[in-house]
């Protein structure tokens, strides 16, 4: 026999206006179905609810407060120098881009230089993945070329050297928080050997100061000094490099 | 990049504003059923909020914090209109004539009937939780009172008008019944 349970009517409005956990919803639910009075009232409580929608959905919004306005004269003139402004600004900055840059879907977000050894030289590879976000995207993105790369290579003859420097927030890729991309770059890290991990010195001290703790980094990420510092130098010595 | 993020947060501020605003006037229509003032009401929100955007950090609480400033605006209007009153108590006249009870047919009509006798404040929690959907907690936070008072509030309000309506809808029942004519 079920014991039947006196629910207030506040307790049956939370119900309906579904404040109550699921614990909580269950056990209502289940009392429903052993008790018709109660059935009755949370029916009547429901259509309540309901009518009150109903009837406030036809009110009718004049047109001056409803969200999509037709454009005035003057709205549509002010929209088509700011879209002519960057049709020119775009035109130009694809233009300047494209000189550097060669068509690819990462590309499109990523700031690339090669040096002319590398165009040179045909043994190996030497390449610099740069990110300075927390953009999850952007780490994926990383995560994805880095792995491709990895895995095309260690198929071919030529040599990868890759090396993927985190500064800023870009950090939030080698701090070991058991996200997915923390996860993924580790097991990168332990099937490729050619693959090294870094991070920004003068970053790591900053954020570990302002948060007066150490922060827990992946295993084998490596500590340089300072991020520019790292590019420099490997641009110095022939390595290509992308900043996502 | 601090321009760039000015830019994109007054664009996202512009466009959020203009899509809750129907919402905001149909609130406010509920509240005090009538469209000229639910009008101005939606107008002082909207100026009160783009003069005060700085004010509001988090764009994603940007609903209820602009039911909050719609809420205010309706208080200071009450205010004016009966500085004596308690306005959480305050119940508004049904200026009914029998044209206008004539002209009620619609079960729309009988439920605005109803809700326009509910005291403001009962008013105002069951229309923000029935039409907006907000949670108590945010209801108390707009509103300006414990959650406790939005239960009991939203409770008496749901009770109230299950009364009128059933009253309503016999009297409305009753009055069809005279409009019925057999003709020969």
């Amino acid at each position: 026999m079920h014991s039947k349970k006196q629910y207030s009517d506040e307790h049956l409005n939370a119900f309906i206006d579904n404040q109550l956990d699921t614990t909580e919803k269950a056990a209502i639910l289940d009392a429903i179905r052993h008790d018709a009075e109660l059935s009755q009232r949370v029916c009547t409580l429901q259509k309540l609810h309901n009518l009150v929608q109903l009837t406030y959905q036809s009110v009718e919004v004049p047109e001056h407060h409803k969200g999509t306005r037709t454009p005035t004269k003057e709205t549509k003139y002010r929209w088509g120098v700011v879209a002519s402004f960057f049709l020119v600004f775009g035109a130009i900055a694809g233009w300047l881009s494209n000189q550097a840059m060669n068509p690819n879907s990462l590309l499109d977000i990523a700031q690339v230089t090669h040096s002319p050894d590398h165009i040179n030289n045909t043994k190996s590879w030497n390449l610099m993945l740069h990110v300075s976000t927390a953009d999850p995207r952007r780490l994926n993105i990383v995560l994805n070329e880095a792995e491709s790369l990895l895995a095309e290579y260690a198929k071919s003859s030529l040599k990868l050297n890759l090396e993927i420097l985190t500064n800023q927030e870009g950090l939030t890729l080698v701090t070991n928080n058991g996200k997915a991309y923390n996860t993924r770059l580790q097991n990168l890290q332990q099937k490729y050997a050619n693959l090294a991990v870094m991070v920004c010195g003068e970053t790591l001290n900053k954020i570990q100061d302002a948060q007066g703790k150490k922060l827990k980094l992946l295993p084998n990420t490596k500590i340089v000094p300072s991020a520019i510092s790292q590019i420099a130098d490997r641009q110095k010595n022939g390595w290509s490099y992308i900043r996502i | 990049m601090k321009a760039l993020e000015f830019i994109c947060r007054s664009t996202t501020f512009k466009k959020q504003l203009e899509e809750i605003r129907p919402r905001l006037y149909k609130v406010a229509y509920s509240w005090c059923h009538a469209a000229d003032i639910a009008d101005d009401l939606v107008q002082d929100t909207v100026i009160k909020a783009i003069r005060n955007a700085n004010s509001l950090r988090d764009m994603k609480k940007m609903n209820s914090w602009l039911f909050t400033i719609l809420s205010n605006c309706w208080r200071d209007y009450l205010r004016k209109q009966k500085p004596t009153d308690d306005i959480d108590e305050c119940i508004f006249t049904n200026d009914d004539t029998p044209e206008l009870a004539h002209e009620r047919q619609s079960i729309t009509d009988i439920v605005q009937q109803a809700v326009t006798t509910l005291p403001q404040g009962q008013r105002q929690v069951l229309s923000l939780v029935d039409l907006e959907g907000f949670s108590y907690t945010e209801v108390a936070e707009i509103v300006g009172i414990p959650m406790g008072t939005v239960m009991s509030r939203l409770n008496r309000a749901r009770k109230a008008l299950s009364e009128q309506l059933l009253e309503l809808k016999e009297q409305n029942v009753l009055r069809q019944g005279t409009y019925i004519r057999i003709v020969k």
